[in-house]
């Protein structure tokens, strides 16, 4: 009886998903705001990749709240779990001596990746997130080859805290400056060089340290507790 | 004949189909599901599915991606002329927040998944709603 | 060409997510959902999102693979199979 019933329902709920979807059809977008942004992108903010304009200098406010949200998230993981620097882990095995060369032996190329991937956020696909994510990767192999080097809480949590208020301060000084909060202004530069677009380089960078720390905080905070 | 396989080549309909068969197990798992470390496994197939959604409601076709190449700089006409093929940026930048905060939602279930498991040393969410009332009880026949 | 990878993809996808859901062992649901993550990476790519597909690669495959991972390894499910203790993981160095 219970099987019928979960099908008639997954059934409904699917027919009733079709008939919502169904009439946004594809390529004749409701929204109108993308083309001006297309249109404008470039000239506003000096960025190649538009989505990087979007993120950073036209919705940057929506990128605050979410650093916010994964501050929060970090956070309470770190209360759930506790946060132990272990300093001797005698219990846990470590990894086999081929594992453990080769996290050394990787370990320089993911950071030069991951610095990579956050600086030319504004010219290729990429950016602080991508690139925190690598960073915070990067740490943690570490800690998974040798689980006597873990990744230190105080020391995440003060590049977490800068990096943070770094961003927070670039808005602000683009209030002073145009009196708008977090809007480009540096100069723009030649478009495609590396060098160019602005704060957004900046505030990329920023970002990718505090998602960076929070995540690796995360990991360590994850790996740390004990059975 | 001719309506059939143009249903079946449009790329509108396979995305839909995907979307929908994502978030429809996803909420399966959700819902039905015994064990709590399955249900965190249905959300992020929810999300899954929701992003394919967002990001679909931006394409647009025979357009190319939003990033400005080498081939088509230095004049602003060039630019603009490129900039008005591209598909829509705005859901992508949505949609590239949402994948990470996805990441530290899931993560902030699983920790609370951990702590249940070392507190009750089970996981079936039927044998933990008989522990918790049992707890309950407890604690209510303490404070008497 | 186009919808012929779209809908080896989408199958694909779809497979995984079926897995995910239905599959005994966390063993495979762990890696039927970084398949779901790849099958979304390959759709990001087709819809003409690179910056989401990145970041699906990184977050979606790797860094939740590795969180989920770690919690096998803490719940005690990380084994392959349930009836023979001999097979635990983090007990076969010794």
């Amino acid at each position: 009886m219970q099987r019928w019933t979960t099908i008639l329902f997954l059934t409904g709920l699917s027919i009733v998903l079709f008939a919502i979807i169904t009439p946004l059809v594809l390529g004749q977008s409701p929204m109108l705001v993308g083309k001006l942004i297309n249109a404008s992108a470039v000239n506003d903010t000096g960025a190649a990749n538009l989505v990087t304009a979007v993120v950073l200098a036209y919705r940057g406010l929506d990128t605050l709240g979410e650093l916010a949200i994964l501050f929060t998230a970090a956070t309470a993981i770190g209360i759930i779990l506790g946060t132990t620097d272990k300093t001797q882990t005698t219990s846990s095995p470590t990894a086999g001596f081929i594992v453990a060369t080769a996290a050394k032996v990787l370990f320089p190329l993911l950071l030069v990746f991951a610095l990579y991937i956050i600086l030319h956020g504004h010219l290729t696909p990429g950016g602080g997130f991508q690139g925190g994510a690598v960073l915070a990767a990067a740490f943690f192999l570490l800690t998974l080859a040798d689980s006597g080097n873990n990744i230190k809480h105080k020391v995440t949590q003060v590049i977490e805290a800068l990096a943070g208020t770094a961003f927070i301060v670039l808005g602000l000084v683009s209030f002073a400056l145009q009196g708008v909060f977090l809007q480009p202004w540096l100069d723009k530069g030649e478009l495609g060089s590396l060098f160019s677009a602005g704060s957004l380089p900046l505030l990329y960078l920023a970002l990718g340290l505090k998602v960076g720390a929070e995540l690796a905080n995360l990991l360590s905070s994850l790996a740390n507790v004990e059975k | 004949m001719m309506i059939w396989d143009d249903i079946f080549l449009e790329v509108d309909f396979w995305i839909n189909i995907v979307s929908i068969a994502l978030i429809v197990i996803g909420i399966y798992g959700i819902v039905f599901s015994q064990h709590l470390l399955r249900m965190v496994f249905g959300l992020g197939l929810l999300e899954a599915g929701v992003n394919i959604l967002l990001v679909k409601a931006g394409y647009q076709k025979e357009a190319i991606a939003p990033i400005v190449t080498q081939a088509s700089d230095t004049m602003m006409s060039n630019i603009l002329a490129a900039t008005a093929q591209m598909v829509d940026p705005v859901p992508q930048a949505m949609v590239l927040t949402a994948i990470v905060i996805a990441a530290g939602v899931q993560a902030l279930a699983l920790s609370l998944v951990i702590r249940i498991y070392k507190k009750y040393g089970t996981l079936d969410s039927h044998v933990l709603f008989l522990a918790m009332e049992r707890d309950r009880h407890l604690s209510l026949n303490q404070k008497d | 060409m186009n919808i012929i990878i779209l809908v080896i993809t989408v199958s694909m996808l779809v497979i995984a997510a079926f897995y995910v859901v239905w599959a005994d062992s966390f063993f495979t649901v762990l890696a039927a959902s970084s398949m779901v993550s790849v099958g979304l990476v390959l759709l990001f790519v087709l819809l003409r999102a690179p910056d989401v597909a990145l970041t699906e690669a990184v977050v979606g495959v790797a860094l939740t693979g590795v969180i989920y991972a770690l919690t096998l390894a803490k719940i005690d499910l990380w084994k392959i199979n349930d009836n023979d203790d001999n097979n635990d993981v983090s007990q076969s160095k010794q």
